[in-house]
Parts: C-alpha cells; structure tokens; sequence
C-alpha cells in the first residue's frame, strides 16, 4: 500500500510539537500499533521533559550532584548515547548547555540551583543511576525526540506494522520496504519544500530557526548553544541529517552546524550525512 | 538558493502545494477512538457573556465561539471538539475530560499550515514550469514526510486549557 492510502494515520499534540503517527502496511489491525507507538513517545515525554515536576530528568538536574539518582533504562540509554555523542563530535554536542537556553527563555528556569561549568561529560551514569560531582542542568530537547520516534517505530513493529512513517514535529524515520519520498522545509519560506529523494529505513532531522527564533541585542538566534563560548547560534541556513535511526540525526544537527563544516569528518564515521539548506532566498 | 558539496545527498527544488493539510480524523472517528464502545449524548451549550469573561480570565485564552460542540459519556466523561488558529496553522482538535476534570485524551483530527505565499505562487511556479510536473504530481500524493520543525503545539496546549477551563465554568456534570 501506498503511503497516500495508510492503513491508519494519526496525530496527537506530544513533546512540545505534534507527532505524527503513520502505518502503511500491517500483518494486525493497526489501532493497537498506533496505541503503542504514542504511549511510547508519551512514556519518552514523561522521563526526559525539562519542565516536568517529576520526570528523570528534573530530579537528575536537581538532585544528581548531591547523590545517584535513579533512572529508567530508556533515560540511561539516551545518557549513554548523548555522552557517546559528546565524545564522538569532540563536545560541539553537550545536552549540558541548558542554563544559557534558559537565559535565552527557550527552556523555563528549573528550580534547582544554577551550575557553573560543566559538560555531560561530568556525569556518570552506572547501575542504573546517574550522578556527577558538580551540578548540572542537562537538556535532552536536542536528543530525545530521535529517541522517542525510535522507540514509536520499535511499538510499531512490535505491534505487527511492515511499513509506516513516525513524524515528531519533522524529525522523522520511515521503515518498511517501500521506499519513501521525504521533502525538507525551505529555511527562507518554510511552507515551501525541497525534494531529498526517496528513502528506505531512514531518519532525518532538521535544525532551523523559522518558528523557534529568539530575538536578542545580536539579532535572531536559534536554541543551539555552542558548548565552546555559551553562545546561542544565529539565524541563518538549517541543517538536515539523514542517518539509521532518528537519535543520531535529531543529536546531529545541532554539532554539524555549530562545525560549519558541510560534512565533518566525524559524521561518516557515525553514520550520517548533512544538508545545509541557506537562509537566503537566493534563487 | 544555493547548496554546500554533498556526495550522495541531491535534493532537487520541487514544488510542493504551498498549504501543509492533513485530515486524521473525522469527529465520529475522534469520538470512537477516545471513547471506544460508548455512545454519547450531545450537549448543546451556547456560552453566556459572563461564562466567555470567566473563561478568558482564567485561561487566559480569547473564546473565539460562542457555541460549545460537547458530548457527555454514560460515565460522565465529556467529549469536545475545538479548533486552534495560530499565525500559520488551523489545527482541529478533540479533548476528552473525566468527570473529575482530568484530561483522558486528545486527538489531532485536522492540521493545516498556511504561509499566506498562495498568491506569488503561480509567478514562482513559472520559473520551473516543465521541470517539475511528474515530481509535481508524485509529491503532491507522498508529501506527508517532511523534515523540520513543524509549528510548535502551544496553540494546542493553550486551546486545551481553554477547553479544562471551560468545562469548569460550563459543562461540569
């Protein structure tokens, strides 16, 4: 079945965007795929939120220098894969640049006491707790959305869905054997779309500034901090990187256009490939 | 429009229709779907001029119509269907709320984006005429994956406390 004629199609106001849930084909009724692959991106939303009173998350941020704070096993693995990130980028990706969006009011300020230094390099993250000697304010927003889109697919797969598509807010993976068309948004006039070619088991994410901008002294800025100077990056092209699954790409955006590198040498390594789209409208 | 050396990725410019419309669910199907085996009885309420000021002041959001499109469950439950318009999306909505006032559920049944761009559309679009209609056409049927930020849910999430808010002045059991 084509994806013009899914099987079933739903969209539910999640993470902070609206994610899409698309199954194509199916060897089961595809209502109790759907059911999972939202509870599982509603399960990532409950443990990994910044805001939430009580989500890993906060009482990591809150709690995590002063002793082991327990975690689910979906908090740990992303943990593990955002310090194999920070590693692999050579620290340009560091979900420990939370108080500089939060002086920028991309993120609320937590109630929890404000770190100095630090990277997610400081935590350490071991039988199922994390701790670290000095607090630390993580934000998983540039990690967790991947992952969550990955658990949906592993729910629907599980479920019995062969083809279909997870879309969270556009970081997105398609599975099935069919392949895919995926259009990317034009940072200059995002209701216009650019054609990336058709897809097989992929995920793509994107980084950009139309919808999210903050205005500041400086000019408009997007809510990605280089790790190096605690600046907020400007406005400017976005950035789309295509890899296996949607933690790596929605991870990589963020150090791929904080390099300025059309492709760092890291990014194959890892898997990736990038598209920088410019901010002019040049054409 | 320019692009940085790529190897293996080649994105081509291909017109796209310029409003984003998907259609999820349909009011019945919403209905189905948050309240599984039950059948509903309507509940018609037209809100009063004090109920729309207490409304506003306490949610902080405008009320945009008057009519409340409601739904009671056997359960007490109720089922609302509301619509959200923010700068560049329409976003229609259905909330189901337990007798107690908590949420139980929200389903997206349509979401449209529009950039307002309709108009210079046909003078961009003839710059690429000929190049572009058989991608034209296969787009048109497959564009629902596409990458980057969608518009952020704090329409929904303000349309909903609306909606909580709203029940509580006017449609409590």
């Amino acid at each position: 079945m084509s994806p013009s004629s899914p099987k079933a199609r739903r969209a539910r106001p999640l993470l902070g965007t609206v994610v899409e849930v698309r199954i194509d084909t199916a060897t089961a009724p595809p209502g109790a795929a759907i059911v999972a692959a939202f509870e599982a991106v509603a399960r990532v939303q409950r443990l990994m939120s910044f805001h939430g009173p009580d989500s890993d998350l906060t009482r990591l941020n809150r709690m995590g220098h002063c002793r082991p704070v327990p975690l689910h096993p979906w908090t740990v693995d992303v943990l593990r894969r955002a310090q194999a990130l920070h590693r692999a980028t050579g620290g340009l990706f560091d979900p420990a640049v939370a108080p500089a969006l939060v002086d920028l009011d991309f993120l609320p300020m937590p109630t929890a006491d404000r770190p100095g230094r630090g990277t997610i390099a400081d935590l350490v993250v071991e039988g199922g707790a994390g701790f670290s000697d000095r607090p630390l304010w993580l934000d998983l927003g540039g990690i967790a959305k991947g992952y969550a889109v990955d658990r949906a697919v592993d729910a629907l797969r599980t479920a019995g869905a062969t083809a279909g598509a997870v879309n969270a807010g556009g970081d997105l993976r398609v599975f099935g054997e069919a392949p895919q068309a995926i259009t990317v948004r034009d940072p200059a006039d995002p209701g216009r779309h650019w054609s990336l070619g058709e897809f097989q088991e992929a995920a793509i994410a994107t980084s950009a500034g139309y919808h999210i901008a903050r205005a500041t002294a400086a000019g408009p800025v997007m809510p990605v901090i280089d790790p190096r100077d605690g600046r907020a990056l400007p406005v400017g092209p976005s950035v789309t990187v295509v890899a296996a699954d949607c933690v790596t790409a929605d991870a990589l955006t963020k150090p791929v256009l904080l390099s300025g590198l059309a492709s760092p040498p890291w990014l194959a390594a890892l898997g990736g490939q990038a598209l920088w789209l410019d901010g002019k409208d040049t054409a | 429009m320019r692009f940085h050396p790529l190897t293996l990725l080649a994105p081509a410019l291909v017109l796209t229709q310029p409003a984003v419309a998907e259609v999820y669910l349909t009011p019945e199907q919403a209905q189905a779907a948050l309240f599984p085996g039950q059948a509903l009885t309507p509940l018609p309420v037209t809100l009063t001029g004090a109920q729309v000021d207490a409304i506003e002041s306490k949610s902080g959001v405008d009320v945009r119509n008057k009519a409340v499109q409601a739904w009671r469950a056997p359960d007490g439950a109720t089922f609302i269907l509301d619509e959200v318009l923010g700068k560049h999306e329409f976003i229609s909505l259905a909330v189901a709320i337990s007798k107690d006032g908590a949420v139980q559920g929200v389903e997206i049944l349509e979401y449209k984006e529009s950039y307002g761009h309709e108009v210079r559309e046909a003078e961009w679009l003839a710059q690429f005429k000929g190049k572009t209609a058989a991608d034209t056409l296969k787009l048109e049927k497959d564009v629902t994956n596409i990458s980057g930020a969608t518009l952020s849910s704090k329409h929904v999430t303000d349309g909903v406390h609306r909606l909580l808010v709203t029940w509580n002045v006017a449609l409590k059991p």
